[in-house]
């Protein structure tokens, strides 16, 4: 019983993540493989019948003379269209199996057969200018006549036909690599991503070493700060950027500076100081957890600081820094917030499909479903690059002893002060200017220079439901990342079930990339329905921050597992104690470091979290994060609520944060 | 372990709270969900109004991009949360005509302009006027017509930005008036040398931010801008402007439909249209109400209605982009 404890857990593990993780994939690759047959405008004008070129899809126009026209489609449906007199216009088909005209307006009817659903439109005269009368003389009208159909409309006007019928097809796939927009899109997402990545990891990496190795006064800090840092609240590190050097911002104003931060350069820029931390944080881990033995046996046998550190600190350290720049590749690669404040048009990958997905016009859902596909797969290649370069080495140790720090000279410890001081201040200048706004009186969009409390009076007035709303699903999504996440880390590197093992790696990483509006759309379609109704309520908020955040839980808790030799649990299984008991007492006291960090950053991702609440929320369910973007989006609002609520928003984070580094020793073991 | 404990206690007192909460709000029956694409500063005056001749009924907002708006009614059509939707073009209610329920407001009776199917009610009326950055243009650099657009001065100047007909209501409206005002080989010139935004906000924050040194702007939000003293100044081209109706609309199979209707009245009786004039700014829907002050009167402009429906203007506009 005791020995299939652990087959349980993950079989019930790979049973929740297929529910929840792998359906709403499915169904949005469906999604990606359905297509209609095509849509075509008409132009009427009294005596002529005309098809516009530009707005012809999936229809060819075999023939077309003054006033009849013949369509074919890919799937051999043919429609043969003859103007007879102004307002009448003869349908032939060779389509059988008709089955219903359906009429859903005055201007508009579904015309139906079994394989092909026909929403035909007329387009009215303008509302604006026609009188309203005039729109309902002319119904739109067809009866069917012995082996055609008569369609009566207005004697001006356009018509247009949209075949709603989903045919299985592949072509979804070729319209998003033809058109220029995706091409352009995929490219930029992944300059942006290898780009703001590298330069990222340029500074992180040895901050993060400097840290794991010295000890000085303000060390303590530091770390906190830079967990600090990655809490920036939805859009409003990108909006404080460009509050700062954008066209009008005040640094560029005061120096009279002909720049803008708008453009790829502004997006690389904010994303770099974005998701530093996490390069930072897990890197640091590495090198604290590192067995300090092996560099003092390098120093011994004659090698130079330098090599020791190059040839052993750094590649002991890989599954760190590995893991950090994945993390921070894919939240690079996903985040929209950053690239729709800080362009005007440039095309990002994440971007595009959530605002195909949302276009008011008639979303091109199948499209974008392709387009998200198309994301899965670039971000399965980084995870498989990055699981071939660890599984390909060992990096363990058998002591658990951490190394000791040492105490820098002068000169090193200068170096370090300056080094983090300017990393700082850079990572809390949005901060900084958001606090400074909010006190500010906000009208029409634009701060005043007015000095005063109202966005803080205005905000408890108001929205004070949203905070307990954050606070309480954040904590159960962090509560579940953590026995989730470690036990999760520990079957995958543990356990050899390499079927099992194989499938819940691979589901457990998927939310990772996909956007969260995807994500939250995936979820609301298969649960808004029979047999299981979460929408609108508070557990799919929890759950939607609990499964995006999982990888984050599992990554760090495998970053230390992998340090970890299994000769210690070994001994310890082999002295009689049962497994559950040795994971509780011997392996989670060793992975804790990197399960706290792993739930700290859960934490703080879900206080902060929009994508995907945006679609799941439902009032009374309103979180803190909403109320920023409600704050922030509309062209003429009062911004300065927003910033309250986002001083607000890092003062609740900053809170437990601070309590739990107090609590935690970044000493020893 | 301490640490563990605490994580408890926080947990356990929030789930405290939250039940308390939400038993008190689920306390609040007669309530209407709003979702809308206005701000709080459109909506905000409303409700207050609203409340005052209806103090049973509680409104309760949600602030969506218009996509998203119509996006996400589209996706809840199996259990709809909203009751109303609130902002948007007629055009998109048309699009979305299937998520809405029929209903015969006697309010619709007074206003110049009404859905046959009932389905979309409109709120306001208002101009695209042309809006320049007094910073990086000079008065004697003003366009007077949408034609002087097309001179080479405009690119140095910082750009000519238009939002993106496939992404935004507005942008559909001014492409579509503009070419069936001024011809598609004038429009497809234009459309060569502008800045295209993926929606209609950016456009309008681009121009006031000096991203680019003109384009369009709805005529409330450019006066307001113009009266917070704002570095913008609105344009009325002597050639095309063009106009939009916003919208509300019944979501059918809402979950309070009675009270709902009581609100879409109200939006179009004579005291919500007033709040749409005299806070909002915008020209009311009704036959029997003065427009507000300070903008020009519909009838001194050339105004020019959209022309061919939404799927054309959108495929016209990506070919010519897509051949730039």
């Amino acid at each position: 019983m005791h020995k299939n404890i652990w087959k349980f857990w993950s079989l019930f593990c790979v049973t929740g993540a297929v529910i929840f993780i792998l359906i709403p994939q499915i169904w949005i690759a469906f999604s990606s493989l359905l297509r209609t047959s095509g849509n075509f405008t008409l132009e009427l004008n009294n005596d002529k019948i005309n098809i516009i070129d530009a707005d012809l899809e999936g229809f060819r126009v075999i023939n077309d003379n003054q006033n009849k026209i013949y369509l074919l489609n890919d799937y051999d449906q043919e429609l043969v269209l003859t103007l007879i007199e102004p307002g009448l216009t003869k349908i032939e088909t060779n389509i059988k199996n008709f089955i219903n005209i359906n009429r859903i307006g005055v201007n508009k009817l579904n015309f139906n057969f079994k394989n092909l659903k026909l929403r035909i439109e007329q387009l009215p005269p303008s509302f604006i200018f026609g009188d309203s009368d005039q729109a309902a003389e002319k119904k739109l009208k067809i009866i069917p006549v012995d082996d055609y159909y008569q369609m009566y409309h207005l004697n001006k006007t356009y018509i247009t036909v949209v075949d709603s019928y989903k045919h299985l097809s592949f072509k979804n796939f070729f319209t998003v690599f033809k058109k220029s927009k995706y091409l352009s899109a995929i490219t930029n997402s992944l300059i942006v991503t290898v780009v703001s990545s590298i330069i990222a990891t340029i500074f992180a990496v040895p901050l993060a070493w400097f840290i794991a190795r010295y000890n000085f006064k303000f060390r303590k800090g530091i770390i906190i700060l830079v967990t600090m840092a990655s809490v920036s609240p939805p859009f409003l590190g990108a909006y404080a950027w460009r509050l700062m050097l954008g066209s009008s911002g005040f640094i560029t104003n005061f120096f009279g500076f002909d720049f803008s931060i708008m453009g790829m350069h502004g997006v690389i820029w904010v994303i770099i100081w974005l998701i530093y931390p996490l390069i930072f944080l897990t890197s640091l881990d590495s090198f604290m957890g590192m067995d300090p033995t092996l560099t003092e046996s390098a120093h011994s046998l004659g090698a130079s600081r330098v090599k020791a550190f190059l040839n052993i600190e750094i590649p002991l350290a890989m599954p760190g820094i590995i893991t950090g720049l994945y993390l921070a590749g894919i939240t690079a690669f996903s985040d929209f917030g950053t690239p729709m404040i800080i362009t005007l048009n440039l095309e990002m990958l994440p971007k595009l499909i959530y605002q195909e997905f949302m276009n008011e016009i008639g979303g091109e859902t199948h499209i974008a479903s392709a387009g998200s596909m198309v994301m899965i797969f670039i971000s399965g290649i980084f995870l498989a690059g990055q699981r071939l370069f660890l599984a390909s080495k060992s990096f363990s140790s058998i002591t658990t002893s951490k190394r000791k720090l040492d105490k820098p000279n002068t000169k090193i410890k200068l170096f370090i002060y300056i080094f983090s001081f300017l990393i700082l201040s850079i990572s809390f200048l949005p901060h900084i200017v958001v606090i400074i706004t909010s006190f500010f009186e906000w009208s029409s969009g634009v701060v005043t220079n007015n000095l005063t409390l109202v966005n803080y009076k205005d905000l408890i007035n108001t929205e004070l439901v949203s905070i307990w709303v954050s606070l309480s699903t954040a904590t159960g999504a962090t509560i579940l990342s953590f026995v989730f996440g470690t036990t999760i880390a520990y079957i995958l590197i543990r356990k050899n079930y390499k079927i099992i093992n194989f499938i819940l790696n691979t589901l457990v990483m998927i939310p990772l990339i996909i956007p969260g509006t995807v994500f939250a759309i995936g979820l609301i379609l298969v649960f808004n329905d029979e047999p299981i109704v979460l929408t609108g309520t508070w557990l799919i908020l929890t759950l939607s921050y609990f499964l995006r955040r999982l990888p984050f839980a599992v990554k760090t808790s495998e970053a230390t597992l992998y340090q970890m030799h299994p000769a210690l649990e070994e001994a310890a299984l082999s002295l009689g104690s049962k497994p559950l008991r040795v994971f509780v007492f011997i392996t989670i006291p060793i992975m804790i470091s990197g399960a706290i960090t792993g739930m700290t950053l859960v934490f703080l991702r879900s206080i902060t979290e929009l994508s995907s609440t945006i679609l799941l929320f439902r009032p009374p369910w309103k979180t803190m994060s909403i109320v920023i973007f409600e704050r922030t989006i509309a062209p003429g609002t009062n911004f300065g609520i927003a910033a309250s609520m986002a001083v607000l928003m890092m003062l609740i984070t900053y809170l437990p944060l601070y309590l739990l580094s107090r609590g935690r020793n970044f000493e020893v073991a | 372990m301490r640490k563990i404990f605490n994580y408890f206690i926080l947990l356990l007192s929030n789930i405290l709270i939250l039940s308390f909460i939400s038993i008190w709000n689920i306390a609040n029956a007669g309530n209407v969900v709003v979702y809308t694409a206005s701000g709080p500063e459109i909506f905000e005056p409303i409700a207050k109004g609203f409340k005052s001749s209806n103090p049973g009924i509680d409104l309760s907002f949600i602030v969506l991009d218009t996509g998203e708006m119509f996006q996400r009614v589209k996706a809840e059509a199996g259990n709809p949360a909203a009751d109303v939707t609130f902002g948007g073009s007629i055009a998109s209610y048309e699009n979305y005509s299937d998520l809405y329920a029929s209903y015969d407001s006697p309010e619709d009776a007074n206003k110049f302009s009404k859905d046959p199917d009932n389905k979309w009610h409109g709120f306001s009326i208002f101009a695209q006027p042309l809006m320049v950055n007094t910073n990086k243009v000079n008065e004697s650099d003003y366009p007077a017509t949408v034609n002087d657009l097309l001179d080479s001065k405009w690119q140095e100047l910082g750009g000519i930005a238009l939002a993106d007909p496939n992404k935004s209501g507005t942008g559909h409206t001014i492409v579509s008036g503009l070419a069936s005002g001024l011809g598609w080989d004038f429009t497809t010139d234009l459309i060569k040398v502008t800045i295209v935004t993926p929606g209609s906000t950016p456009m309008f924050e681009g121009v006031r931010d000096g991203e680019a040194a003109i384009g369009w702007v709805n005529e409330d939000l450019g006066a307001k801008w113009e009266a917070e003293g704002l570095p913008v100044k609105m344009i009325y081209a002597l050639d095309a402007v063009t106009v939009q109706i916003d919208a509300y609309g019944l979501v059918s199979g809402g979950p309070n439909p009675d009270d709902a209707k009581k609100f879409i009245d109200y939006l179009g009786s004579k005291d919500g249209q007033k709040v749409a004039v005299d806070i909002v700014k915008r020209r009311s829907m009704r036959k029997d109400m003065e427009p507000p002050s300070g903008l020009p009167l519909l009838g001194d402009l050339p105004l020019f209605p959209e022309g061919e429906p939404r799927s054309v203007i959108k495929a016209k506009f990506t070919k010519i982009i897509e051949s730039k």
